[in-house]
C-alpha cells in the first residue's frame, strides 16, 4: 500500500548566522503569533495593580536572596556555618538559637550551647541562655549523665522576668484583675532517674530554690503593688518575704506518652509528691505539692490520635504559713487548659479534663486540637462545682511534643456559671533550631 | 506629577476592552505552506567560546522553589501560555534537548533495551579506580574500563531495597532515552571486588568539596556499604561518562546567557515541561537542576554547542527515604507542601491523603511505596516545585502522554530487562506497574486533547483518504468496537465554507488507524493557487461526550494532491472561524 505522507520533513534554524551572536527564536509554526484570550488580556489589570509587589518580591527579595544564598552554598557557607555552631570532632560542641513568641508575655530569644562528652564518653552539658530585654534574663546549665539505664542529672539557673501575670487566686479570677509582677529566682537540682521494667520510671530530686518579687511596670498594664496597696488584691502568700525552700521530690511514670509511629492503644500515668520547707529562717513554712495524671490514647487509624487525661494538682502547707503562691498548682500555659497564658489560673488545688487530638500534616508536623474543662481551686478542691469550671480550646501545630517547633491558637472562656463565654485568647511561636 | 488612580484605573480598563476588542476581531490563523520543522538545526550550531562551567546550589535551589519563586508567582499573574518551541505538527522538533525516537521513526523493544549504549561492558575488568564519586547517594566510583572507557560504578546499599538504585538508575535511563531525551548509558555490572584497581592518582571530595588522595581504605569502605550477590560480587550501575565536555547542570527555567543557542526560556520548553509526565510514570520525584548535565560537544575550529542531558534516575520506583514518614508522600507531596499543610491542618486529618493509604505491594519495601492503584496522573509532585512542571498545560501533557503510548508492553518489558534485577517477583511487578500507570496516565491526558497523531495520505484508495492513528485504541485504554469517530471538512481558501461530513473508515485492528474521506472537488478551487482544508475528526467511546478534536490543516495543491502544514487540537468542537 503506497502511503503518502508529509513526507518534507525539513530541518530550520540559520547556521550561517555570526557564531558569536545569540541566534534567533526560531519560527516553529510558521503561524502568526496567536491572539491573547479574554482572560489574558484581562489579566493585565492585576499584573499592572500588582506590579509594584512583584518588583519587590522578585527583584528586592528573590533576586538578592538568591544570590547570597547561591554564593554562600557555593562557598559552602552552610558548612561553615554548621562547623561554626556545631563545631569540635563529630559535632561535639554546638550553638543554636531559639524564639519563644507567646502574646501577653514578651518575645524572647535565647542561644543554646551543648557540650557532648563533657565528663565521660556518654553525657551532655547544655547551657542556655536567653533574653527579652535588660530586665528578662534566664539562664540556664545541666549536666545528663546516663549510668548504665539510669540517668544522672544536676543543674541549676537564674530567672528574672518582670512580665509575669497575676489574677488572683481561686477559680473566679477576672481578667480586669490581671497585673504584672516581676520574680527572681535562683535555684539548683540533682535528679536521679530509674527505669522499671519496660515503661515505667522512677524519678528523685533533691533542690533548693531561691525566690524573691517586686512590682513590676511592664508590658502597659497594672503593678501588682498598686492593686495590692489600693486592696483590690490580697497580697499573694510570700510575695512580700520571698522564700528560699528546700525541695525534695518524687516522679513516678508508668506507659508511654503518645508519638508517631503510634502503638494503637496505649496510656500512662504520672504521679508526683514534693515536700519543701522553707530553709530561709521561717521554721513553720513547710508544705507538700502532689499530682496525679493519667491519660489514655487511641491511634485511630494512620497517626490521627485521640487522647483523653485527667490532671490534678494539690498543695498542703504543713506548716503555719501559707504556701507561697509562686509554688501552687497552675493551669495554662504550658500545663493543661493551654488556651491560658501561664499564671493566668492559680489555686491550692487544680483539676483539668483535656480531650487532645493529634494528625498528621506534613512528614514531621502534626496538627493539634484540644477541648480543656477544669479550673484551680480551694484547697482539696474544696469548692469544686462544675459551674466554675472553665473552657480551654485550641488548635496548632507542633514537631514531636512541640519543644522545638509549636504554634497554637486557642481560647479560654469565662467560668460556666458565669457564661463559659471565651475571652482570654492566646497564640504562641515556639521555634528551637539544633543544627 | 499628581498620580490620579481613577485615571489610571481607566486606563487599565482601556487598554483591557481595547484588548478583548483586538481578541474579539482576529479570526481564522492559516498555516504557511511549508514542511513542518522537524529538526530545530539552529539548537546545533556551532558556536565559540564555550560556556563556562555552571555550578548548582542543591540546598538553596529547594529553598528558592519553595520558598521564594511561589511568593514572587503570587504577584506575576502569568497566563498560562503555549510552549515556545512546538512546532506546526502540536510536536516537538529534534534539538539539543531532545529527539523524537518513539514519537519519531519509533524504536524496537531491543533499541529501548539498549538505550543510549553503543555496547555493553564486560565485567572482567580490571577497573582502574580514578576517584570518588563526587555527589549523590550512593557509592560509587569513577573507573577507567578495560574498552578504555571511563564510567561512574554506583552501588546498591539500601538494606531494605536490594537492587532498586541500580534498577531504576538504568531503567529510567532506557525510558527516558525512548521518549527522546538524552540520557546515559546506564547499564547493570556484576563484578569482583578483585577486579577493581586503585590508580596512584585517584582521588576524592572530602566534607569541605577538596580533592584529596584516594586510598584503599576508602574503596573497602564503599564495598561494606554495597550489597554483594552469592558469589560475593558487586551490584552496580555502571554509567557511561557523557560524550563532550561537563558544562555543570542546566536550569529548568530561564536560558544560559553564554549559551548562543539557548533562546527558549527552558520553562516554555514543551519537553521540559512534559518531563512532568514522564517523571510521574516512573515517579521520578528528584527531578531537579542537580539531576541534569549540559555538555560541551565540540565540532570544528575550536565551537561547539551545548547538550542537555538528564542523568539520574536512582530515586525512581519507590525510593524509601532514611527519614521517617517521608517515602509514603514521594511523589504525591513535596518535601514541604505549604498548601497540603494547611489543607491538612484545617480538615483535621478527615480528608483522606494517597501516602495514608500508601502500602507495600508484592515486591515487598524493594518498589517502596510505587503502585497503580493510588496513582493520579494529574496530582503526582516532585519533591519540591519544577519551574517548568509549573508551566504545564494540557497540550503539553497530552504530547507527553501521546509518546508514551507508543510503549507497548514489549518496550516496557524491554526496559525492564536492563534492569537485570536478579528477583523476578520484582521484575514483574515492576512491569506491571509501569504498565498500570502508564494505562492512568494515557487516561488522563487524553481526555481533553485528542489521541488521535501522525495524519498520513492514502491515495491507493479512491477518493484519497486521510488516516490517523488512534492512540487510544492502539495503547489499549480504548477497545476499537466501542470508538465512535466523527470526520467533518472546513474549507478556508478560496472561500470560508462549512464542507459538512467526511466519509469515515474506523479502525479494522488494534493498530488504531482511521481514515476520512477526502473530498475530490474543491468548490471554486483555481488550480494556479492551492485551497486550504480543515478536516476535523474526533474519537469517543460510547458514553463519552464532548470528545476533543484533532483539527488537520492542509493544503490542495492539485487535483488529488494535499499537503498536510499543521495540526491543532482543540477542546472542543468549535468552528475554526470562530
Amino acid at each position: 500500500m503506497g502511503l503518502g505522507f508529509f513526507s518534507n520533513s525539513v530541518c530550520y534554524g540559520d547556521t550561517r548566522l555570526e557564531t558569536q551572536e545569540e541566534r534567533p527564536v526560531p519560527d516553529y509554526d510558521g503561524r502568526a503569533p496567536a491572539d491573547p484570550s479574554t482572560g489574558e488580556v484581562l489579566l493585565w489589570v492585576p499584573r499592572v495593580v500588582f506590579f509594584p509587589a512583584y518588583l519587590v518580591t522578585e527583584y528586592l527579595i528573590r533576586t538578592p536572596l538568591n544570590w547570597f544564598g547561591r554564593a554562600a552554598e557555593l562557598n559552602s557557607l552552610p558548612l561553615i556555618v554548621v562547623d561554626f555552631f556545631t563545631f569540635g570532632e563529630d559535632q561535639r560542641y554546638g550553638l543554636f538559637p531559639s524564639i519563644l513568641v507567646d502574646f501577653g508575655f514578651r518575645t524572647s530569644f535565647g542561644l543554646n550551647f551543648y557540650m557532648k562528652r563533657f565528663l565521660s564518653d556518654q553525657d551532655r552539658l547544655s547551657i542556655s541562655a536567653a533574653t527579652a530585654g535588660q530586665d528578662w534574663i534566664n539562664l540556664s546549665v545541666n549536666e545528663s549523665l546516663p549510668i548504665g539505664e539510669n540517668l544522672l542529672e544536676v543543674g541549676g539557673g537564674f530567672l528574672r522576668r518582670p512580665d509575669y501575670i497575676f489574677h488572683g487566686l481561686g477559680p473566679s479570677t477576672t481578667n480586669q484583675a490581671r497585673t504584672r509582677y516581676q520574680a527572681e529566682t535562683l535555684q539548683a537540682q540533682a535528679s536521679y532517674r530509674y527505669p522499671l521494667m519496660k515503661n515505667g520510671a522512677l524519678r528523685f530530686e533533691l533542690g533548693l530554690r531561691d525566690a524573691s518579687f517586686s512590682g513590676s511596670q511592664c508590658c502597659d498594664e497594672p503593678d501588682i503593688t498598686d492593686f495590692i496597696r489600693r486592696g483590690r488584691l490580697g497580697t499573694p502568700p510570700r510575695f512580700d518575704t520571698g522564700y528560699t525552700a528546700l525541695r525534695q521530690r518524687v516522679d513516678f511514670q508508668w506507659g508511654n506518652a503518645p508519638s508517631r509511629p503510634e502503638e494503637p492503644i496505649g496510656g500512662r500515668t504520672i504521679l508526683n509528691l514534693e515536700h519543701a520547707f522553707d530553709v530561709s529562717g521561717n521554721q513553720n513554712s513547710r508544705w507538700v505539692l502532689y499530682g496525679a495524671m493519667v491519660q489514655g490514647y487511641w491511634n485511630i487509624w494512620k497517626d490521627r490520635v485521640i487522647s483523653v487525661s485527667l490532671d490534678t494538682q494539690f498543695s498542703d502547707s504543713l506548716g503555719d504559713r501559707s504556701v507561697p503562691f509562686f509554688e501552687l498548682p497552675t493551669l495554662g500555659g504550658d500545663r493543661p487548659l493551654p488556651g491560658f497564658l501561664e499564671g493566668r489560673l492559680v489555686g491550692e488545688s487544680a483539676a483539668a479534663f483535656t480531650f487532645e487530638y493529634t494528625w498528621p500534616i506534613q512528614a514531621f508536623i502534626d496538627g493539634v486540637f484540644h477541648y480543656g474543662l477544669g479550673n484551680v481551686f480551694d484547697k482539696g478542691l474544696k469548692n469544686f462545682r462544675l459551674g466554675l469550671l472553665r473552657q480551654s480550646v485550641g488548635l496548632g501545630m507542633q514537631v514531636g511534643s512541640g519543644d522545638s517547633f509549636g504554634f497554637l491558637l486557642a481560647a479560654g472562656s469565662r467560668t460556666i456559671e458565669e457564661g463559659a463565654g471565651f475571652n482570654n485568647f492566646r497564640v504562641q511561636l515556639r521555634f528551637i533550631s539544633e543544627l | 506629577m499628581n498620580f490620579r488612580p481613577w485615571k489610571t484605573a481607566a486606563c487599565i480598563a482601556l487598554i483591557g476592552l481595547s484588548g478583548i476588542v483586538v481578541s474579539c476581531a482576529t479570526g481564522f490563523k492559516p498555516f504557511p505552506l511549508r514542511s513542518p520543522m522537524s529538526v530545530d538545526r539552529g539548537d546545533f550550531r556551532p558556536f565559540s567560546p564555550m560556556p563556562e562551567e555552571y555550578e548548582t546550589a542543591t540546598i538553596w535551589s529547594g529553598v528558592d522553589e519553595i520558598f521564594f519563586r511561589p511568593l514572587t508567582k503570587v504577584f506575576s499573574f502569568d497566563a498560562s501560555k503555549r510552549a515556545l518551541n512546538v512546532n506546526a505538527m502540536d510536536e516537538v522538533p529534534d534539538s539539543s534537548w531532545f529527539t523524537n525516537r518513539m514519537s519519531g521513526k519509533g524504536m524496537t523493544p531491543e533499541e529501548v533495551q539498549m538505550g543510549s549504549c553503543q555496547d555493553m561492558l564486560s565485567s572482567e575488568g580490571p577497573f582502574e579506580v580514578l576517584g570518588g564519586k563526587p555527589d549523590g547517594f550512593n557509592p560509587g566510583f569513577l573507573v577507567l574500563a578495560p574498552n578504555g572507557k571511563r564510567y561512574f560504578f554506583k552501588f546498591d546499599y539500601t538494606e531494605s531495597q536490594p537492587e532498586r538504585a541500580s534498577l531504576a538508575d538504568v531503567v529510567g535511563s532506557r525510558i527516558y532515552h525512548a521518549a527522546g531525551f538524552y540520557a546515559p548509558c546506564n547499564q547493570i555490572i556484576y563484578f569482583a571486588r578483585s577486579a577493581l584497581k586503585l590508580s596512584p592518582k585517584a582521588t576524592k571530595k572530602d566534607a569541605k568539596g577538596e580533592n584529596i588522595p584516594m586510598t584503599d581504605a576508602d574503596v573497602q569502605e564503599a564495598f561494606k556499604l554495597a550489597k554483594l550477590d552469592p558469589d560475593g560480587r558487586v551490584r552496580a550501575s555502571a554509567s557511561l561518562f557523557l560524550e563532550g565536555k561537563p558544562l555543570g547542570p542546566w536550569q529548568y527555567a530561564g536560558t544560559r546567557s553564554d549559551d548562543l543557542n539557548d533562546v527558549i526560556p527552558h520553562e516554555h520548553r514543551r519537553e521540559l515541561r512534559a518531563g512532568f509526565v514522564i517523571a510521574s510514570w516512573v515517579n521520578h520525584f528528584d527531578t531537579r537542576d542537580q539531576n541534569t548535565l549540559a555538555m560541551w560537544i565540540p565540532t570544528a575550529g575550536g565551537k561547539g554547542y551545548v547538550r542537555h542531558n538528564i542523568i539520574d534516575f536512582g530515586d525512581s520506583f519507590g525510593n524509601l527515604a532514611n527519614l521517617p514518614n517521608i517515602s509514603n508522600r514521594l511523589g504525591y507531596s513535596y518535601y514541604l507542601d505549604f498548601e497540603h499543610v494547611f489543607e491538612d491542618w484545617l480538615t483535621f486529618g478527615f480528608w483522606v491523603r494517597p501516602w495514608d493509604e500508601g502500602k507495600f505491594g508484592k515486591a515487598g519495601p524493594v518498589l517502596g511505596y510505587y503502585n497503580v492503584w493510588n496513582f493520579e496522573a494529574d496530582e503526582w509532585q516532585p519533591g519540591y516545585p519544577n519551574p517548568a512542571f509549573a508551566k504545564m498545560r494540557e497540550d503539553d501533557a497530552a504530547w507527553m502522554a501521546r509518546i508514551i503510548a507508543e510503549f507497548t508492553p514489549a518496550h516496557i518489558q524491554a526496559a525492564v530487562r536492563a534492569g537485570n534485577i536478579q528477583n523476578t517477583v520484582v521484575r514483574s511487578e515492576l512491569a506491571r506497574i509501569l504498565r498500570g500507570r502508564q494505562m492512568k496516565i494515557l487516561r488522563r491526558w487524553f481526555r481533553h486533547q485528542s489521541p488521535l497523531t501522525q495524519p498520513k495520505f492514502d491515495f491507493t484508495k479512491n477518493p484519497p483518504q486521510i488516516c490517523l492513528k488512534d492512540l487510544a485504541v492502539y495503547s489499549g485504554i480504548s477497545k476499537r468496537l466501542n470508538r465512535r469517530y466523527s470526520v467533518r471538512g472546513w474549507m478556508a481558501k478560496p472561500a470560508l465554507k462549512d464542507l459538512g461530513k467526511f466519509p469515515v473508515w474506523p479502525p479494522k485492528s488494534d493498530a488504531g488507524r482511521v481514515c476520512g474521506v477526502l473530498p475530490t472537488q474543491i468548490p471554486g478551487h483555481d488550480p494556479s493557487r492551492p485551497s486550504y482544508l480543515m478536516v476535523d475528526f474526533t474519537a469517543k467511546d460510547e458514553g463519552q461526550l464532548e470528545p476533543p478534536l484533532i483539527r488537520i490543516h492542509l493544503y490542495v495543491v492539485g487535483k488529488g494532491k494535499y499537503r498536510v502544514v499543521g495540526i491543532e487540537r482543540p477542546e472542543t468542537s468549535v468552528s475554526p472561524f470562530e
